[in-house]
């Protein structure tokens, strides 16, 4: 009896065993039907995760493809990451989405998406004959191109960086909005002599802390300078432009034009702190309405205006542009994936995302309402950028010594020409 | 008499072969999700692997010297003996006085055992959003009250410096962290026998004496279980640094468990992907901890008392 009992044991433990194994190598799908997996950006419950699901469920009903999303959150190429090390391709997803400068510096190092100059051109726009390459507006398109000029990614939003700011409290203290850098330094000191505090920053949000001074470099120095002086090719001292743009953000820091305590801010105060009326500007990208539309009083009007030019600029300048775009891996069926990608920028889909008050990258996407001056902006650029002058893309330089360095500046704790002795020291230590 | 030999072979070969059954699926499944990712952990730290693809060039020692000479790294492990220390000190102190208080003088004990236990039901995302609105600089709940009473001069940046943000860290991981080793004293005092205690007590002897002469000595062999599991558990710290700065400001409160992760991944607007230094970090730390618990078990060690 008892070895019968043991044997019966045994053999429902090999079973169970068995059965797991199984379920592990099982596969997904239903014979024929076609799949494609989505590994989202998005968070479930997030207002742009619900408006994906209205275009998600409308193409599976009309097309009979089934979507597996998933939705990752901001750390979907961390995810993604840890399938591919895990070694099971069948875990990979076909289509991912990020901000393009994350997507592309995967592109650069791993080269993991496919290119789709070709085969964006082959398609047609859905509902329409133009190819579906021709719908986009050039710029935001080229923000998806690798160093080697093939486009990887598909742009879903058209953002650029701008200083927002409350215009009842302008127009209600006779401030004007600056156009050079001066005017910006004498509506700070306007603002100061009010008892407002002129400029919202967060002191510890890695994010948006070297932003002031990249901005400042991109239309100082120039992209292409900056970009090189982070590869360790060109000497932060030998370019005294660096050190002006440097003595600018110090100005900021010594004149106190930051809120009290912004050391210790940490992102999401000083925006809500800005909306709330607590201080009159703050630097940040266009997703800023749609992200703080909960939190946004109902009779605030903000608006937004160019980083200011030093006199001495060629002006107009550089601005950034940028978004999170979609990518289809290589080993992905891209026509099928492009197919899901175009389906979401019918009109419908489009109008329905300017309608959250982010903008459209199509050539005649609806204007998002608040920031009409957007387009006034990119217009008068000379030339574009991707976001933080794409400097992520020398990701553990930019964090240790870039950022690190930028934040101990806009922190008070060293001096203009401190910060570009140390950005050359620790530069030339990275590289040796 | 042979056969009797030959039967009972038998039998000790069938029971382990039935002892093998039931212990492999568990030792299975820990030697896939944890041997062997520990020890090709191992063998990553010494690759420069991006966690990306399959190509890894074996370094040698770069990672390990780059290690030694990288500042964070130095910042981080203070940092982490300086939760794990002063975290520590908070934690057991209160845990003693909590559990002498509830024990000697509380009337209903489960009541507030879960009250103390409440913040580990609670996820580690919204339990550090609700600190952060706390210690924030412009916005903190804290500096609001401070200026409410008067006390504006007291007002700063909590998260803003790397003694504040350690200080603002370590209170709130004790405050976390309060309820567990509590109720890990709690249950060894109650499983003294009463009858030292009424002893105890027909001598004469005060609550206080009872506490220092007979239950601590009695829980001594629990709490210093609970001190090694404080000392592992404080030099993995990740959530609440994370939540609470991400390490920032300028790499100031960086602890072991955040500074591995931030090398691996990066945040997601800026990644590191940088697999094989985050594992040579993550090597170190075991080294660390190792040393660390062995060292306090050895001095801590002394005669168990039987009861």
């Amino acid at each position: 009896m008892k070895r019968a009992v043991r044997k019966a044991v045994a053999l429902l433990l090999g079973v169970l065993l068995l059965a797991s194994c199984a379920s592990c190598g099982a596969s997904s799908g239903d014979g024929g039907k076609k799949e494609i997996t989505y590994w989202s950006f998005m968070n479930e419950g997030e207002p742009v995760q619900k408006w994906m699901q209205t275009f998600i469920d409308d193409y599976e009903k009309e097309t009979g493809v089934k979507i597996n999303v998933v939705w990752c959150g901001r750390d979907v190429l961390i995810k993604l990451q840890s399938a591919i090390a895990s070694g099971s391709s069948e875990d990979l997803p076909d289509i991912v989405d990020q901000m393009n400068t994350t997507v592309l510096t995967l592109q650069e190092s791993d080269g993991l998406f496919c290119p789709l100059d070709e085969l964006m051109k082959q398609t047609k726009a859905y509902g329409s004959e133009t190819p579906f390459y021709d719908i986009f507006d050039e710029t935001a398109l080229n923000a998806g191109r690798a160093s080697d000029g093939k486009l990887y990614c598909i742009p879903r939003e058209m953002y650029t960086s701008a200083v927002f700011y409350n215009v009842k409290m302008f127009e209600e203290n006779g401030v004007s909005v600056p156009t050079t850098w001066d005017e910006f330094m004498d509506v700070c000191e306007q603002f100061k002599a009010l008892g407002i505090a002129p400029i919202a920053y967060d002191g510890i949000f890695e994010e948006y802390i070297p932003w002031w001074y990249i901005r400042s470099c991109e239309r100082m120095v120039g992209v292409d300078t900056l970009q090189a002086a982070c590869r360790g090719e060109v000497a932060w001292s030998s370019n005294s432009r660096f050190l002006e743009a440097a003595q600018d953000m110090q100005a900021l820091v010594d004149n106190g034009y930051f809120q009290e305590n912004y050391e210790g801010a940490n992102w999401p105060s000083s925006q809500i702190y800005w909306v709330s009326g607590g201080a009159a500007m703050y630097y940040c990208g266009t997703w800023l309405p749609s992200e703080l539309a909960e939190s946004t009083p109902e009779d605030y009007v903000m608006d937004i205006f160019s980083f200011p030019a030093h006199d001495d600029e060629d002006a107009p300048g550089v601005e950034e542009v940028w978004g999170n775009y979609w990518a289809i891996l290589k080993d992905a069926d891209a026509e099928l994936a492009l197919d899901f990608i175009n389906y979401s920028f019918q009109k419908k889909y489009d109008d329905a995302k300017s309608d959250m008050i982010i903008p459209s990258p199509l050539k005649d996407g609806k204007p998002a309402a608040g920031l009409e001056s957007q387009s006034d902006i990119l217009a008068n650029a000379a030339s574009t950028c991707e976001i933080y002058g794409d400097l992520v893309q020398y990701g553990d330089y930019y964090s240790n010594i870039f950022t690190r360095n930028i934040n101990d500046l806009m922190l008070g704790k060293m001096t203009a020409e401190e910060f570009i002795g140390k950005m050359d020291a620790d530069t030339a230590n990275y590289y040796k | 008499m042979r056969r009797l030999k030959t039967i009972r072979e038998n039998r000790k070969t069938r029971t382990r072969l039935f002892i093998f059954t039931f212990l492999f699926p568990a030792f299975f499944l820990y030697l896939v999700f944890f041997i062997y990712p520990a020890i090709d952990a191992i063998r990553i730290s010494f690759t420069d692997w991006s966690g990306f693809g399959t190509s890894a060039s074996f370094n040698g020692l770069d990672n390990y010297a780059r290690m030694l000479s990288d500042e964070v790294f130095w910042i981080s492990l203070g940092n982490s003996f300086a939760f794990m220390l002063g975290g520590g000190i908070i934690v057991f102190a209160l845990a003693l006085v909590f559990a002498y208080l509830i024990t000697n003088y509380i009337v209903h004990q489960k009541f507030y055992l879960n009250l103390f236990y409440f913040p580990n039901l609670i996820s580690f995302a919204a339990l550090t959003i609700l600190w952060v609105f706390i210690f924030d600089g412009t916005f903190g709940v804290l500096n609001s009250a401070l200026r409410a009473v008067g006390l504006e001069k007291f007002a700063t940046a909590w998260l803003g410096s790397r003694k504040t943000g350690m200080g603002a860290i370590t209170l709130v991981g004790a405050w976390f962290y309060l309820g567990f080793y509590l109720i890990l004293i709690y249950s060894a005092i109650t499983k003294i026998p009463d009858s030292l205690f009424e002893a105890a007590i027909m001598d004469g002897a005060s609550n206080l004496k009872i506490f220092f002469k007979i239950t601590f000595p009695l829980i001594w062999e629990i709490l210093m279980t609970a001190v090694a599991l404080w000392i592992i558990n404080s030099l993995k710290l990740f959530e609440i640094v994370w939540g609470m700065t991400k390490g920032g400001p300028s790499m100031q409160t960086h602890v072991m468990g955040t500074y591995i992760y931030f090398n691996a991944f990066g945040t997601y607007h800026a990644f590191t992907f940088r697999l094989g230094y985050a594992s040579t970090l993550a090597v170190a730390l075991v080294i660390v901890a190792t040393i660390a618990v062995t060292a306090f078990r050895r001095l801590t060690a002394r005669e168990t008392y039987e009861y």
